[in-house]
């Protein structure tokens, strides 16, 4: 990584604002650990900048003006800041051509001295600093391009030393090559937990998810699959999230805050992007109309009601195996699917314990489930890429699929797909279950139910029958207890 | 019906000028996915892929306004550049070259561009039109819709589906009518909307409160079918794309535009149009509502593959209504296209591109669509196949 010091010549621009607020044209507001200052962003001449408003004076010292845009701002505990910025100048084919590394990348301000903390041809975002103004989150593309890959996005979670250094892989996109993302992973004042925005696949919504600092893989949901919700930022007590959301309803986005102890909700306000003030009593946040503007946050006038849990594992059944086989060898006829694995179970699994023969796996299927409604209802395979995947069907031939990482040539483990309610997981040994939503639900499943050890015909007609070993096939519902089941609110917050 | 629209000739360009009467081939063209092979964000490259893609002898050059909801065009509606990824959180941003593309900032409209070199060739231009909000990816997802999460369509169980605003909300036919406006503000001889690329978009994403109310208020306290399929569902939804449709269609009409659209998967038993996406549409090719029918695929039947092809092709000519139509010879796969035939029948490429074009005049179509020219993807032994028949 390139660590540059770059003199703050932008530091005495200072603009004055009748009043403050509202800033016209201002957006992602936080306030000053000291309460004194708004850092937000503001669209001037068709470019993002990022200033800071003097709560005392109404006057604006801008940090970064252009050329090009930046945004995000977010504070270090002593009174910096901290913005993804970037000055895009070339097409995408010249960049390619002249291997560019224009990108939009993480600055530190401080004292009027700005630094690079990131370099490189990625769009770096949503930088937070630790509490102890050590560590730096943020969102990013890197590792995410893959050629020949044009119609899935993916960024993950990195950090950095706020003193420079290498960024370290924090958290991948689940659903790999779904199209998932994260964004504003933001840790709470006591430095226990994280939360951030994370969207599983093109299908999911934007929901809040929250995890110890320590194992961010065992994450758990905060909202639900009917709530859109992004942008989450810890009230100073770090009992609160206040985050942008919007139910059935809504007229349009709203400013939300969660008690995450008490696993209640309310709605603030018609808004976007909300950010506690170190007191807690006051709410900065975008207008509908696009203005920055501040309101009083008094805990006992929002209407709490109780937080529709995320618990599409509430209810969940053991495990119970309709069928099991040993050696099972690839390819021959189909056969029937065993009674009762149909979607009047809530939970369906396959499972299949592989060894993958030291070799690069292409595209093969190891399991392909058939019902009326279509020949590829169910596939536990890999993609032609050798990415391991679970896909399903709705019943029109939509198709909900999801993927983990590459496996190791010489894999061997244990491969699970599973279908809970709307939803569509895959676990692979050595890596956490990446889960992404079939957002049309409804899977009828009416006869014939056949499957097939391998591929059949139609549009699984290139694939092939897994070429390593299969131990071990078992077709099931319920719960697979090789799975753990993701944590809840109440564990986090007792 | 043979539309004939004022084509803009010039110079040496007039001897290639597509005449009525003659069977007409319609490229569609995404610049986007040209980003690696020339600079489609400039008017030199755009005016690189036009001429590209007339080695296939293509009348009519139809370019993709958008994917998903991102536009190739500078857009009031769909106004940028801050609706970027990462600058909007919302957006997951895809790294590939093509993520870095931005054909709808700076000051040039290359749609338009396009167009006028188009017309100066003798060639008509037009949109093609995808009906998609989304095209699987978050990073495609509109401006408009994700500011407005209140009109999100939703799936029976209350899901929003962010990929997809509702047309049931008068609001989302109100920006839909001014993205439409800024279309045809560049003067297209033709647009064609095209059902294929739906972003996931079926009936069963459209239970939202509006078209639940409409049920209520038909069908009482009769729970709402939780099967998309049912046929009153598809009804009530058909109601709302019937709306869309005589909307596009009486904007198009007043700037003498013509309006084709697809038939996707079509077969005999003919349910995919209405049960994927409410259109019943030969009612309203009957009403005139269309130009134009494009039969953008047809699943050939294994033993018979351009004999069963025929049979639906005259199925649709005999249904056509006030239309002409278009059939397709596609070099792509993702629909049945030239290698399913060469596939099944033994043919060479070139061969089933014959027998395909000769297919669609035996059987009184208007011309053929290409589905889609990209760079190379029309080798020469097809282009010259292509350029036999005019």
């Amino acid at each position: 990584m390139r660590c540059i010091v770059i003199q703050s010549c932008m530091m005495a621009a200072v603009a004055s604002f009748a009043g403050g607020f509202p800033l016209e044209k201002a957006s992602c507001g936080v306030f000053s650990p000291d309460g004194r200052s708004v850092a937000f962003q503001q669209e001037q001449d068709g470019r993002l900048a990022v200033g800071v408003l003097r709560l005392d004076t109404g006057c604006v010292e801008w940090v970064e003006k252009g050329p090009g845009n930046a945004f995000h701002p977010a504070w270090t505990p002593d009174g910096g800041l901290v913005y993804a910025c970037g000055h895009l100048t070339l097409s995408a084919y010249e960049a390619r051509k002249r291997n560019s590394d224009e990108g939009y990348n993480i600055r530190l301000w401080k004292n009027g001295v700005k630094k690079d903390l990131t370099h490189g041809r990625w769009r770096d975002s949503t930088p937070s600093v630790s509490p102890d103004g050590r560590t730096v989150w943020f969102a990013t593309t890197r590792g995410a391009a893959r050629p020949g890959l044009c119609v899935q996005g993916n960024n993950y979670m990195y950090s950095c030393p706020i003193e420079g250094g290498e960024a370290t892989l924090r958290r991948t996109s689940p659903g790999e090559r779904s199209g998932g993302g994260v964004s504003q992973p933001v840790q709470s004042p006591d430095g226990r937990f994280l939360a951030w925005a994370e969207v599983d696949v093109c299908g999911d919504v934007w929901h809040i998810m929250c995890a110890r600092v320590e194992d961010l893989d065992r994450a758990c949901r905060l909202t639900t699959t009917k709530m859109p919700s992004y942008a989450p930022r810890w009230s100073p007590d770090g009992r609160r999230i206040v985050f942008t959301g919007c139910k059935a309803g809504d007229p349009g986005w709203c400013v939300y805050v969660m008690d995450v102890y008490a696993g209640t909700i309310g709605r603030v306000c018609e808004g976007r992007e909300g950010a506690f003030s170190p007191d807690g009593r006051q709410i900065v946040y975008e207008t509908t109309q696009g203005s920055l503007v501040l309101r009083p946050f008094e805990a006992d006038k929002v209407p709490w009601e109780t937080l529709e849990e995320e618990s599409p594992f509430r209810d969940v059944s053991a495990e119970k195996v309709l069928w099991s086989a040993e050696n099972v060898k690839p390819g021959g006829p189909a056969q029937p699917l065993p009674e009762g694995f149909n979607t009047s179970a809530k939970t369906l699994f396959v499972r299949a314990r592989i060894a993958a023969g030291n070799r690069k796996i292409g595209f093969e299927h190891i399991f392909c489930g058939s019902f009326k409604e279509h020949s590829h209802a169910f596939q536990l395979y890999f993609e032609g890429k050798g990415l391991p995947y679970w896909a399903t069907r709705h019943s029109d031939g939509t198709f909900a699929g999801v993927s983990v990482k590459q496996l190791p040539k010489d894999f061997e483990g244990t491969m699970t797909g599973v279908r809970h309610g709307d939803m569509c997981i895959i676990k692979v040994d050595g890596q956490p279950a990446a889960t992404s939503l079939a957002p049309n639900g409804l899977m009828q499943c009416l006869g014939p139910r056949t499957f097939t050890v391998g591929p059949v015909g139609g549009e699984g007609a290139a694939s092939r029958p897994f070429k390593g070993r299969i131990d071990k096939l078992e077709i099931g519902v319920g719960w697979p207890s090789n799975l753990p089941l993701p944590p809840t609110r109440k564990e986090f917050f007792k | 019906m043979r539309h004939n629209a004022s084509i803009l000739l010039c110079g040496a360009s007039c001897a290639l000028a597509f005449s009525a009467g003659a069977f007409e081939k319609i490229a569609l063209i995404d610049s986007f996915d040209f980003i690696t092979c020339v600079d489609a964000e400039t008017k030199a490259g755009t005016e690189k892929i036009v001429d590209h893609v007339l080695l296939t002898g293509a009348d009519t050059l139809l370019w993709r306004n958008q994917s998903g909801s991102i536009v190739r065009y500078p857009s009031a509606e769909e106004a940028r550049p801050f609706k970027e990824p990462p600058i909007d959180k919302r957006r997951v941003p895809l790294e590939t070259i093509h993520g870095w593309a931005r054909l709808d900032v700076g000051e040039t409209n290359l749609i338009a561009h396009a167009f006028g070199y188009i017309s100066s060739l003798g060639r008509r231009p037009g949109i093609h039109l995808t009906f998609e909000e989304n095209h699987f990816a978050a990073f495609t997802f509109g401006g408009w819709n994700l500011d407005h999460p209140q009109y999100w369509c939703r799936t029976y169980s209350g899901t929003p589906s962010c990929g997809r605003s509702s047309f049931a909300f008068d609001e989302v036919m109100a920006h839909k009518m001014r993205l439409l406006d800024e279309l045809l503000a560049m003067n297209p001889d033709t647009i064609y909307m095209d059902f294929f690329r739906s972003g996931s978009w079926t009936p069963a994403l459209e239970y939202v409160e509006p078209v639940l109310k409409a049920w209520r208020e038909r069908y009482g306290s009769e729970p709402v079918p939780h099967d998309a399929k049912d046929e009153r569902w598809l009804k009530l939804v058909s109601g709302y794309m019937d709306r869309y449709l005589r909307a596009v269609k009486a904007k198009l009409a007043a700037k003498n535009v013509r309006f084709l659209v697809s038939l996707v998967k079509m077969d005999l038993a003919d349910r995919f149009m209405w049960e994927r996406y409410a259109v019943d549409w030969k009612r309203l090719a009957a009403e005139g509502v269309f130009d134009g029918l494009v039969v953008e695929s047809v699943p050939p039947d294994a033993k018979d593959p351009y004999g069963s092809t025929r049979k639906v092709y005259e199925y649709v000519m005999r249904n056509r209504g006030k239309c002409d139509v278009w059939f397709h010879c596609n070099t792509y796969d993702y629909m049945p296209g030239i290698p399913t035939y060469c596939r099944l029948t033994g043919d060479k490429p070139a061969e089933a591109a014959r027998r395909l074009m000769e297919l669609a005049r035996d059987v009184g179509g208007q011309g053929v669509i290409l589905e889609c020219v990209d760079w190379g993807n029309y080798p020469p032994e097809i282009n010259k196949v292509l350029n036999e028949f005019r």
